[in-house]
């Protein structure tokens, strides 16, 4: 089942002649994936049919502006697509589409998934600031040598930067120059892989010796970045600081692909409360920060989505207060999945903590109560 | 009991730990006032923020009662509740809030004076913690 092909051409060169030769041969209807606007130096995901293809396919973008999977949980909310579709995905969007399959927020019928070795994007505003060409090269290169200078906090520390869990998986990490190589890891991506014509890859060591090499460094890199954080942020009057330049303005709530509910808690009456009220607890607490309840909502989405944060970093992207909101939720993501050894995206028959329990488990969150009485 | 009454809030579920309070105010026992209680039909009803708001508001402690496993109203709410629950004590064990002062027990409906005793013993171990050290701060 397992095939492996090699694709001609440099990094993005390739995985888009791969995607537009996939959906010409008739393995897909559709195609979901980025494109290059028409200002040239921005990018959308782009949905595209066949034969009306645009010729600004850019599939490897140097920035994410929205994370793919929360736009596919908008696209399939009333029902799959009609077609088989190709959709690109980075690793992390990947690892939140399955939280979201299981969470039955996107409907997965007629999805291929496509992704590959991510060297991570530029934060927005830095790519937004800097000249557009000069970064798309570095990008470029980064996409081989598995390293981008510059990247965003939680890009630079992601140990799952490959496209192993889809069902085609490109690799660039270990390949000889020129050419990347394409494989199959399920029925559905080799169906659609062998359309394609390509020398197969007979052995995949030397990606396989390079990726495993990368994972080792990154999760060095991830657990000290995450440890000197934890150090910053420790304790309440810590955190204080970092969440209060806040604004409330829900922004992380609104661009993150796992906060999929209609209405968020947060947003709702429950928060509304008679001026003497809020005059009592400002009495209470040497004066109120307004809007109330800023550091409660990162609480609150601590404990709502954390559990199935699959750090993509779509929150710290679209803070406009500079708040590193996914470094907070990188890490108290470790410390909640920590707690039922769960690991979000990794997979789809997976339960999602909240949805699942075990009768024998956790007796330590009981009080002792019954033991105590029992000695009595 | 002897300082000033802590304040401990108290979310019980409507069919047993609820019943259970009632029946330990009609059997005419005693316990300690420090706690306020609010009904939810079930314990899985309480989201961890329920806890950690209120433990950010100045709650000295946070009991959560409910069915004992296996007797939930809704069969299954009790174990829902109780990863709830391991959830809100890591969540503000990384906040840097005593875990502690978080606390799970099933109390049956028939069981007014187990109730009373939970009560007070839970009161006591708040009494011996203290006031929060957030009571009187304010944070964003």
């Amino acid at each position: 089942m397992k095939i492996a092909k090699k694709i001609p051409g440099r990094n993005r060169e390739a995985l888009r002649g791969l995607l537009e030769s996939m959906v010409e041969k008739g393995a897909a209807e559709s195609l979901f994936a980025a494109a290059a606007n028409k200002r040239g130096d921005s990018f959308s995901y782009f949905l595209m049919k066949r034969g009306s293809l645009p010729d600004t396919l850019e599939p490897l973008p140097p920035i994410m502006s929205r994370s793919a999977a929360g736009m596919l949980t908008y696209l399939t909310r009333k029902g799959p697509l009609p077609g088989k579709t190709l959709v690109v995905l980075r690793p992390c969007e990947l690892r939140a589409v399955t939280e979201l399959r299981k969470l039955n927020q996107i409907h997965a019928d007629n999805l291929v998934t496509v992704s590959f070795d991510c060297p991570g994007v530029f934060p927005l505003k830095d790519f937004f600031k800097g000249k557009a060409a000069v970064l798309i090269e570095q990008h470029e290169k980064a996409l081989s040598d598995g390293t981008l200078a510059g990247a965003r906090n939680v890009c630079a520390i992601c140990a799952e930067f490959t496209g192993e869990g889809a069902d085609i998986e490109l690799g660039f990490l270990g390949v000889p120059e020129g050419e990347c190589w394409a494989v199959a890891n399920t029925e559905a991506g080799a169906q659609c892989l062998g359309l394609v014509e390509g020398e197969d890859v007979g052995d995949l060591s030397s990606r396989d010796e390079a990726v495993q090499a990368a994972k080792e460094r990154r999760a060095v890199e991830r657990k000290q970045r995450l440890l000197a954080f934890q150090q910053e942020v420790g304790g309440p009057e810590n955190i204080a600081k970092v969440l209060e330049n806040c604004l409330n303005c829900h922004n992380c709530m609104r661009v993150c692909p796992i906060c999929f509910c209609q209405e968020c808690y947060f947003e709702s009456s429950a928060f509304r409360a008679e001026a003497d009220r809020f005059l009592a607890r400002a009495g209470r607490k040497k004066g109120l920060s307004m809007p109330a309840d800023t550091l409660l909502f990162h609480l609150g989405r601590m404990s709502h989505m954390s559990v199935s944060c699959v750090s993509c970093g779509a929150c710290e992207d679209a803070c406009p207060a500079d708040v590193p909101v996914s470094l907070f939720f990188s890490l108290v993501g470790r410390s909640t999945q920590g707690i039922f050894d769960y690991v979000p995206g990794r997979d789809v028959s997976e339960p999602v903590p909240y949805l699942h329990y075990e009768r024998e488990e956790f007796q330590e969150m009981e009080a002792p109560y019954l033991e105590k009485r029992g000695q009595d | 009991m002897s300082g000033k009454r802590k304040k401990i809030v108290a979310f019980l579920c409507n069919w047993c730990t609820y019943t259970a309070a009632d029946l330990a105010g009609t059997s005419r026992l005693k316990y300690e006032p420090d706690i306020r209680i609010l009904r939810v039909m079930c314990s899985s009803r309480v989201d961890p923020v329920f806890i950690l708001k209120a433990l950010m508001d100045g709650a000295d402690g946070v009991l959560v009662g409910g069915c004992e496993l296996g007797d939930c109203h809704y069969q299954r709410g009790n174990y829902y509740a109780r990863r709830k629950v391991a959830v809100a004590k890591k969540i503000a064990a990384d906040m840097g809030l005593d875990p502690e002062r978080i606390r799970l027990s099933w109390i049956s409906a028939s069981d007014g004076p187990r109730f009373a005793e939970v009560v007070n013993e839970f009161t006591r171990e708040i009494e011996e913690k203290g006031d929060t050290p957030v009571k009187h701060e304010a944070y964003v």
